[in-house]
């Protein structure tokens, strides 16, 4: 369903230049649940961005659904795959209601029966047509969230592109956005890409996952072999380590990864 | 389990039923109600989800509650002084020289136009050392080496938004324990952080913490991280104490909100279909729940 | 909670309508409670009042003087509260018409200058590149003119008129607000929202119109009426030159130039005009703080 293949991504030119994402190369099955795993500055979002056309500036091979991508994208890629952003603070514009933010995607596409999609879609995510007029200071973090998966899927996307959609939000909530997301999938048959600094989150989430580091894929594995604690790379077996709790000793023998030439 | 702390007899830090008010257009909101807990020189994570109260109550210890917050105690005893009844001169010479707090974002808490290692030099002398500027600049030099920073000339004369996020608070951690206090309270040092990096500012934290028989209070909302890195854990809901248990023996926490926390987290060894998820009972808000 | 405090402060509003309205009313219970806020309205509200009922209000009439015998310079009395001027005109009827003049030209201003800066702040902030490089360039010219000379410049051209006075000062008004709505937009161009919109297939003439002139709106508007007592004092200058309104129109800047010449003896037929033109400048600055403190984003928590 998707494929990247030799995605590079420069920002800056000559001796400013930053190399985001090196040479990454995967594939995203039909219905499948891929996670991009990485600490900060490994690349893992703007190799979403570079997928969603938020940025322009990216050389490689980019497929969905078997169809190149160019550097600008269209209608019938914004109806095919959508996007959940991070910050539910800054997602959803201050000045608008629940209802025109979901209104907007409906009259950009024109599409039919407007009032009855804005409230189905507050329906599945969980928020009645109560939520519908309030404005998004008047909504809690887990609540916005879900208002920004509910604008996403107005348009009945196949693929959801997620960049680390519950890192800002509580554990308790961050649980309910979670069962969620699942239960949408399940429901429409959607195809995920999952980005997260949260190695727990992404081996809940995801069957197959990647990890980045400075702007590498440094591995790919299933959540499986994650799990069985048994990561062929040095680089994953110390993010594996990092993210099971404090544990004195294992810091010791933490090393750094530096990029490859 | 009682929140008292079991050390040696006379605990460091004792505070006794702390509310804090803050008044609002539409009433007097509580953000901490009736906290009572004691500490002695080990290693104390409160942990909470947002709104919990965790970081006004760490807040209120040092007096640093923003106005028109309202804090009232009826003892909150550090080593003998009673810090709701002393004076302001008394308190800040307790601020800072005898109780430090690091915050979360290095960012927001170094002052961005000063050179990194003039900051900790002015934190050594602001605290009652009569020292040279020598010998200021010497000490912070000593505090970087022993935060592990590899070529602590460079990063003396480095300013903040030259340095990672890592360093910016072993940084932090350097100017707060310079004056050499006797507790410090971390308000989510970490959170800001990568994961390996932040593992590798905690075990700084712990050594220095163990070396020098400092007492710590661990502010977070990481469950795990804290049960793993402390020595007791306190859990806040809705600005009150709901469970005090030791790390270790966190698994066979009682109360439903605790367990509840604990199942709501995804766990790479243990595998869900579903998380299960926390049903909050109005009742954890009740006095005496 | 009354019935209608509980209609607008409802957290579950059942239309746009009761949405919008509800955050109307929050702004208004904020706002009511800066008291100097208030009695900048309340100024600005007696000018519009004035403004719309002077042909009621005013005694006498703003243009024709009485007996230029008996009636010239008389000081304030009963029968003529503000005095009469060198015309024989009641000074009181020649300040409340004078008020349709000043509102229609603080009016008029700010609606030709305040979609001028809008447009051409947020294109240059949103597009950036070359379109903000020429947007700016052009603002960057009219900025560097002061504004009275400017004006005079555009009159002297154009010819003097109430008419023209009012292009003058809108010409030489919008370039501050295209500084305020660029400065606005580059902040907010890269936000998560905007990138939403982007992502849904918004056109950028959307993004513009509908995302980002809502949240330049308010700090432009906050500025265009701090800005209302500097162009007041403005047409009263280019009404002190001659420049502005002609005679006999009741302008109050004109009154102040032609009473000048009887300050020391007949004081009120400079001063009375002068005191409206201070009064109405400070009720618009009291109403432009209070404006700001309450749709100050960062103040509205």
């Amino acid at each position: 369903m998707i494929e990247v293949e030799s995605l590079d991504v420069v920002f800056g030119r000559g001796r400013n230049a930053v190399h985001a994402v090196r040479d990454v190369s995967f594939h995203v099955a039909e219905g499948e649940s891929f996670g991009l795993v990485g600490e900060s500055g490994s690349g893992k979002s703007t190799v979403l961005r570079a997928l969603s056309g938020l940025n322009a500036n990216w050389t490689g091979t980019l497929r969905i659904a078997d169809q190149k991508l160019g550097r600008r994208r269209g209608t019938a890629f914004f109806k095919r795959v959508q996007m959940v952003f991070q910050d539910p603070y800054g997602s959803l514009h201050p000045r608008h209601t629940v209802d025109r933010i979901l209104a907007e995607p409906v009259s950009i596409h024109r599409l039919d029966n407007g009032e009855a999609r804005i409230l189905r879609a507050l329906d599945e995510v969980g928020l009645g047509p109560k939520f519908r007029f309030r404005y998004p200071h008047q909504l809690s973090g887990g609540q916005r969230q879900r208002v920004a998966i509910a604008r996403a899927l107005i348009l009945e996307p196949k693929v959801l592109l997620l960049d680390e959609p519950t890192s800002a939000l509580d554990v308790s909530i961050q649980a309910e956005v979670l069962n969620l997301l699942q239960r949408i999938k399940r429901e429409r048959g959607l195809t995920y890409i999952l980005v997260s600094h949260n190695l727990a989150v992404v081996a809940h989430m995801c069957a197959r996952l990647a990890v980045m580091n400075h702007g590498e894929v440094v591995e790919e594995l299933t959540a499986e072999a994650l799990r069985a604690h048994a990561p062929k790379q040095a680089y994953t077996r110390q993010l594996l380590t990092a993210s099971l709790g404090y544990d004195r000793a294992a810091v010791d023998r933490f090393e750094d990864f530096a990029a490859s030439a | 389990m009682s929140a008292a702390a079991h050390t040696n007899g006379t605990p460091l830090l004792s505070v006794e039923d702390l509310t804090v008010q803050f008044p609002t257009r539409t009433g007097l909101v509580e953000a901490v109600r009736g906290v009572s807990f004691s500490l002695g020189r080990e290693k104390l994570g409160i942990v909470g989800e947002s709104g919990s109260g965790k970081s006004v109550t760490g807040r209120a210890i040092l007096g640093l509650t923003p106005p028109p917050g309202q804090v009232r105690a009826r003892k909150i005893d550090f080593d003998g002084v009673d810090l709701t009844r002393a004076d302001k001169a008394s308190l800040r010479a307790i601020r800072g020289a005898r109780i430090s707090m690091v915050m979360q974002d290095p960012k927001f808490s170094l002052n961005p136009v000063m050179r990194v290692g003039d900051q900790i030099a002015e934190a050594y002398r602001a605290h009652g050392r009569e020292a040279g500027t020598r010998e200021a600049k010497t000490r912070a030099m000593e505090m970087l080496e022993a935060v592990r920073i590899r070529d602590p000339e460079r990063v003396y004369a480095a300013y903040p938004h030259e340095v990672s996020g890592g360093m910016g608070q072993r940084i932090m951690i350097a100017m707060m324990l310079i004056p050499g206090p006797d507790l410090l309270i971390a308000d989510e040092p970490t959170s800001a952080l990568d994961v390996t990096v932040q593992m590798q500012v905690l075990a700084i934290l712990d050594d220095m913490v163990s070396e020098r028989g400092m007492g710590l209070i661990f502010i977070s909302h990481d469950l795990n991280l804290v049960a793993s890195f402390c020595d007791r854990v306190l859990i806040m809901y809705g600005g009150r104490i709901l469970e005090v248990c030791e790390a270790k023996r966190l698994h066979e926490a009682r109360h439903p909100y605790t367990r509840g926390l604990l199942n709501c987290l995804p766990s790479i060894d243990r595998p869900a279909a579903q998380l299960p998820t926390l049903k909050r009972d109005p009742a954890w808000l009740e006095l005496g729940a | 909670m009354s019935l209608r405090a509980e209609y607008f402060l409802t957290d579950q509003p059942r239309s746009r309508m009761q949405a919008r309205l509800g955050r109307a009313y929050r702004a208004w219970a904020a706002f009511r409670e800066n008291k100097l806020a208030v009695l900048g309205l309340v100024i600005v509200l007696i000018l519009v009042t004035m403004a719309i009922l002077a042909d009621v209000l005013a005694p006498y009439s703003a243009v024709v003087g009485g007996d230029l015998r008996t009636e010239r310079l008389l000081p304030p009395s009963a029968a003529h509260w503000f005095g009469t001027d060198d015309q024989a005109r009641d000074i009181f009827s020649r300040i409340v018409h004078g008020a349709r003049l000043t509102l229609l030209v603080v009016a008029m201003v700010a609606v030709i200058s305040t979609p001028i800066g809008l447009l051409v702040g947020t294109a240059a902030g949103y597009f950036g590149g070359w379109v903000d490089q020429v947007l700016m360039r052009i603002t960057d010219i009219f900025l560097a003119f002061p504004r009275l000379i400017l004006a005079l410049a555009f009159v002297a051209a154009l010819g003097p008129g109430i008419e023209n006075a009012i292009l003058a000062i809108a010409i030489t008004s919008w370039p501050p607000y295209a500084r305020i709505a660029r400065a606005e937009t580059l902040t907010i161009r890269n936000s998560d929202y905007i990138n939403a919109a982007r992502l849904q297939g918004a056109s950028s003439a959307r993004i513009i119109w509908g995302h980002v002139v809502p949240l330049c709106a308010s700090s432009v508007i906050v500025r265009v009426t701090l800005d209302m007592a500097g162009i007041i004092l403005t047409a009263a200058g280019l009404g002190f030159l001659g420049l502005g309104a002609q005679p006999p129109l009741p302008e109050w800047g004109a009154m102040v130039a032609s009473g000048r010449r009887y300050l020391i003896d007949y004081w009120w037929i400079a001063t009375v005009p002068g005191v409206a033109i201070f009064v109405v400048s400070l009720g618009f600055n009291l109403l432009g703080d209070g404006l700001r403190d309450v749709l100050d984003p960062k103040a509205q928590k």
